[in-house]
């Protein structure tokens, strides 16, 4: 599989050009920053933030901390009880007593237990009042006047009385009726036969005989139900339909027996007429000056704004979407929106990666597995050119952890060595396993102590140019092309085929050009270089036999982890690139 | 008892998402698909950047993966710092647009089943803004961010063969606005804190540039393009109007002072204020009349918003004409510009008495009026989901989790068949709608449904396959 460089999404590596050089590879081929990627244990394998499934634990209001589950939450309609925000500015309101000479200002909201200026607000016998101060913009909630009310149960009463919703719970009727009204209607006949009933509704009086009493019902219903908007309302008289005396239908008997008419040419002309009338529609002035749209301009926007601050922005008119202003002098506060905690499991094994403290007022982690805190960081210390094409590059490998880790660059993997718009690639990096030192460098355990001796004996300083607490710093040199049978093909990502990586070991005279004094400039073919280096890291030895160089195939798969570095250098970061 | 359903509206511009059947929505939010930007794509499937020269305007149609990734980071935004509830426990509903691109569909629904795991989803077109007034006849105008578009319905079914769009809508008021700022060098910029005003046409073009843009808008990115044009869809919300060409209201001076940030502020003349959404009903005339260095930031539309609705009015049967025209309902964020309605109805009636093309029309220029309801424009169509969310039932375009997966794992490589608004044969019991003898199509036909105004046309029996219609004639 390829890898992939992914932008990253955390703002702070976002415009810092330097997080973008060096990216870790997640296990479904993303790469990252380090620090936006997390490390399952359980499968021993890098997360990336398209690999977890993240669950809300609580919510709560981030201004006053105060804890809410997910079932009062949802009643309040994720909206904090206390807290209100600036309807201008969207700061966070204090509260103010009125009455009192000097305007007393309580932090916002008062601490649970004492009474809340929620209850007081609503309660006349203390005497007091509050009202809502922004302390940024300076808006206040006394120019609202009594329009305004803390108290949640008002604001819902005044909701539910609204145009909207009345019309709103109107439609939901209807709704509700024309849908159970298709669920009892079980067959074509019902169907046609209602059909029928509304093609004859101007010839049959509510109470024909001619439907069963449930279909009439359901029938009338219809008819209330649609604001029939074609046709001219109200429906003109047609005389050619005798009009029953009162208290008889038409097709009552006495009806039937005063006879219908002889239709005459004049009366059909007529009913011709009257069809062409019932067409017709009332003539509007839809220009002139008496009629009134809902949306006509204000003198106050037309001639009294001055400033644009006066009108409301969208968002500010997006926060109360029910009643929302064109002036700004005239929008609510609305209560502060709910955050919330949520836990992060591994998408592969379901594994818990990141989990917060209950307590609000911790900010600590019960259980945080972020892969900054478990793969070894990697920072380049320098790179340049030793040849046409050829570069050197010092890693400077950090463990974060207590305990050894182990190394290795494998000389085969599935899969592919190259990443996605690699335009260079290692060459010549060492062979053999090595390590990296704990924090503490107390090692109990015999058998590994035993193995760092022997990894140590057998270090090559070709590559390892330096070792210092639990830093290790080591050199690779890489070329600027890439060989073609590296490059695993994309179209078979199923069953991944092993490729492998040639090792090209420079002479000793080019590969120790760095420490001379004097570095000739060199061209860089590239504006970028961008090559992948693959290594392999453990808490346990890779190997048994440090000796044996290919160590993939005996080592412990269980406890390896493969990762893949993906550099991305800008060619001025080289110490001796040649300017143009 | 089910849990309240989430309601979703992706608009090219603005999201909207609350609850069903809650009468207004939770949150309006701009569609923040970054790294990409791609409102023209959601509206008409293609993808041109306005701000580029003509020469090198090229198609650049996301990938299925970019559009995946971003649309994972948004819906993910939507989940967990908006709504705020589970995703996997709640059905959604989707309102959209019906000429959405299929990619981006598939890419929707892949994310959202795989991703989020959401039990179903159900599709409903945005007619069913009608829903929420109890109209069953209405000419739908809905005017977005990057398209205008008519929707005929006459008693309940949509008359598809008048349906007509145009490429015309907030967007151009935008670059119409950054265009004029930035060539009237008449444009005032305000010193705040030496409260006085800068004349040095040179330095103001860069300073103002600084902010909205330079003209090709070439060396800016996505993130830095969208704070600028968010400053120029700010100023047109906050200071334009839709006046009417009256002697009487053209002399009268309210400039405005917009205030950029603390240090500059610039002054929108009376006649960008009034005049910039004249943008809309531009004619021919006028727009072979602009300069070149004009016509290079404008899309190349034929026609305006009224000949749009005239157009399509022309398509409609004698007999809905009238009717039609009685009742026009406004949908879309760009209606709500004060002064709409009147506007339109001016524009409506000049072009009528004007223009020979409309010459059968001409009789209906006394009966232009609009419905009238509480609600506001912008969010009238998704009303129309929240409503049909209490009666999911009878809504046939839809899903579920456990059907997509089951075609994911049987056809692996092929793209899952998603209920198309066109094509009823996809819904998902249909053949219990077969075995209970009612025939799809006549069954929403005759029961006057509005659950589905589109599919209720008559004009689709020939997409029908055969099976339907066999089954129809037993």
């Amino acid at each position: 599989m390829h890898s992939i460089r992914s932008n990253n999404h955390c703002s702070f590596n976002l415009y810092n050009d330097n997080n973008q050089i060096l990216k870790y590879s997640c296990f479904c081929g993303k790469a990252f920053n380090l620090t936006e990627l997390y490390y399952c244990n359980g499968c021993q394998q890098i997360n990336c933030r398209y690999c977890i499934t993240e669950e809300i634990d609580f919510h709560y209001c981030p201004n006053c901390i105060e804890n809410l589950n997910s079932a009062e939450a949802s009643v309040n309609g994720n909206k904090c009880k206390k807290c209100f925000e600036c309807p201008v500015c969207f700061n966070t309101l204090t509260y103010s007593v009125i009455g009192s000479k000097d305007v007393n200002t309580v932090t916002s909201p008062p601490t649970a237990g004492v009474t809340s200026p929620t209850t007081t607000a609503a309660t006349p016998t203390t005497g007091e009042t509050y009202f809502l101060n922004c302390g940024f913009c300076k808006w206040n909630s006394l120019d609202l006047k009594d329009e305004f009310k803390f108290d949640m149960p008002s604001l819902k009463a005044k909701k539910e009385s609204s145009i909207q919703q009345l019309q709103v719970n109107k439609s939901i009727e209807a709704l509700n009726k024309e849908a159970a009204e298709l669920t009892s209607l079980k067959d074509k006949k019902t169907i046609n036969r209602i059909k029928l009933a509304q093609a004859m509704k101007h010839f049959l009086g509510p109470q024909s005989k001619h439907q069963k009493h449930n279909q009439r019902k359901n029938f009338n219903k219809v008819e209330d139900r649609w604001e029939s908007t074609s046709m001219a309302h109200p429906v003109p008289h047609n005389h050619l339909v005798p009009t029953p005396p009162p208290g008889q239908t038409l097709l009552s008997e006495a009806a039937i027996a005063q006879r219908v008419q002889p239709i005459t040419m004049t009366e059909a002309d007529q009913m011709q007429q009257q069809r062409i009338d019932a067409r017709e529609f009332e003539t509007l002035d839809p220009l002139g000056d008496t009629v009134k749209y809902d949306d006509d301009i204000t003198p106050f926007l037309r001639d009294q704004v001055t400033e644009c601050d006066q009108v409301s922005s969208l968002d500010q008119r997006f926060k109360n979407i029910a009643h929302s202003s064109l002036s700004t002098s005239s929008i609510h506060p609305q209560r502060k929106h709910l955050i919330t905690k949520r836990s992060k499991r591994c998408k592969r094994c379901d594994k818990l990666l990141v989990k917060s403290e209950i307590s609000l007022t911790k900010t600590e982690f019960k259980r945080q597995h972020f892969a900054f805190t478990y793969v070894p960081r990697v920072q380049i210390t320098r790179v340049l050119w030793i040849d046409n094409d050829i570069f050197e590059v010092f890693l400077q490998f950090t463990n974060p952890l207590h305990i050894p880790l182990f190394i290795n660059f494998p000389m085969s993997i599935k899969g592919s060595f190259i990443s996605t718009d690699d335009n260079s690639q290692p060459i010549d990096l060492c062979e053999h396993e090595t390590y990296i030192n704990g924090i503490l460098d107390e090692t109990d355990d015999l058998e590994k102590e035993s193995i760092i001796q022997t990894l140590k004996q057998n270090e090559n300083p070709r590559y390892i140019i330096d070792r210092k607490d639990n830093k290790l710093t080591m050199k690779f040199i890489g070329k600027v092309g890439i060989e073609e049978e590296q490059i695993a093909p994309k179209d078979n990502n199923n069953n991944e085929e092993i490729t492998n990586l040639t090792i090209i070991h420079l002479t000793e005279s080019l590969a120790n050009l760095s420490t001379s004094t004097e570095i000739p400039k060199f061209n860089s073919q590239f504006k970028d270089i961008k090559f992948t280096i693959t290594l392999e890291f453990s808490t346990s030895s890779l190997s048994t036999a440090p000796s044996t160089s290919s160590s993939t195939t005996t080592a412990d798969k269980q406890q390896k982890t493969l990762l893949k570095l993906l550099f991305d250098i800008p060619s001025n970061k080289f110490e001796n690139t040649l300017q143009q | 008892m089910d849990k309240s359903s989430v309601v979703l509206e992706i608009g090219g511009c603005f999201t909207k998402c609350g609850f069903s059947p809650e009468s207004t929505p939770r949150f309006i939010l701009p569609t923040n698909l970054l790294p990409l930007s791609i409102s023209t794509y959601l509206s008409s499937g293609t993808v041109y950047d306005n701000t580029n020269n003509i020469n090198d305007k090229k198609p650049t149609l996301p990938t299925q993966n970019q559009l995946k990734e971003s649309l994972y980071d948004f819906i993910h935004s939507l989940y967990f710092e908006y709504l705020l509830v589970k995703s996997d426990e709640r059905k959604l509903i989707i309102v959209e647009n019906l000429y959405l691109p299929r990619l981006f569909r598939q890419c929707l629904v892949s994310v959202l089943f795989e991703q989020f795991k959401v039990p179903l989803i159900v599709f409903v077109n945005p007619l069913a803004c009608l829903v929420p007034i109890l109209k069953n006849t209405a000419l739908i105008i809905d005017c977005g961010y990057s398209e205008s578009r008519v929707y005929p319905v006459y008693e309940g079914i949509g008359v598809v063969k008048a349906f007509e769009t145009i490429s015309l809508g907030f967007q151009i008021l935008e670059n119409q606005l950054h265009y004029k700022l930035l060539k009237d060098s008449a444009t005032i910029i305000k010193d705040n804190k030496k409260n006085q005003m800068i004349i040095d046409p040179d330095n103001n073009l860069a300073l103002l540039s600084k902010y909205i843009g330079d003209s090709d808008g070439s060396n800016s990115d996505n993130n830095k393009r969208f704070k600028e044009t968010s400053i120029l869809s700010d100023i047109i919300v906050k200071t334009c109007l839709c006046t009417i060409n009256n002697n009487s209201n053209t002399n009268t001076n309210n400039n405005v002072i917009y205030k950029l940030d603390k240090d500059y502020s610039i002054e929108i003349s009376s006649q960008i204020r009034n005049k910039l959404v004249d943008r809309l009903y531009r004619n021919e005339m006028e727009q072979e009349n602009e300069s070149i260095d004009q016509q290079r930031v404008d899309t190349f539309e034929e026609g305006n918003l009224v000949t749009m609705i005239l157009d399509s009015l022309l398509k409609c049967e004698h007999d809905q004409r009238k009717a039609l025209a009685h009742n026009i309902l406004l949908i879309g964020g760009t209606t709500m510009i004060p002064g709409f309605k009147r506007k339109l109805v001016y524009q409506l009636t000049r072009t009528l008495d004007q223009d020979d093309q409309y010459v059968s029309l001409k009789p209906l220029a006394k009966h232009f009026n609009f419905i009238q309801h509480p609600f506001q424009a912008n969010y009238l169509s998704w009303l129309g989901g929240s409503l049909l969310g209490n009666v999911l039932d009878q809504v046939h375009s839809k899903i579920s989790i456990e059907s997509y997966l089951q075609q994911r794992t049987q056809y692996p490589s092929r793209a899952v068949q998603l209920p198309e608004i066109e094509n009823l044969a996809n819904i998902n019991n249909y053949t219990q709608i077969i075995s209970s003898g009612i025939n799809p199509l006549q069954f929403t036909r005759s029961a006057q449904s509005l659950f589905s105004p589109y599919t209720s046309s008559s004009d689709f029996s020939a997409y029908l396959p055969l099976k339907s219609s066999t089954s129809s004639n037993e």
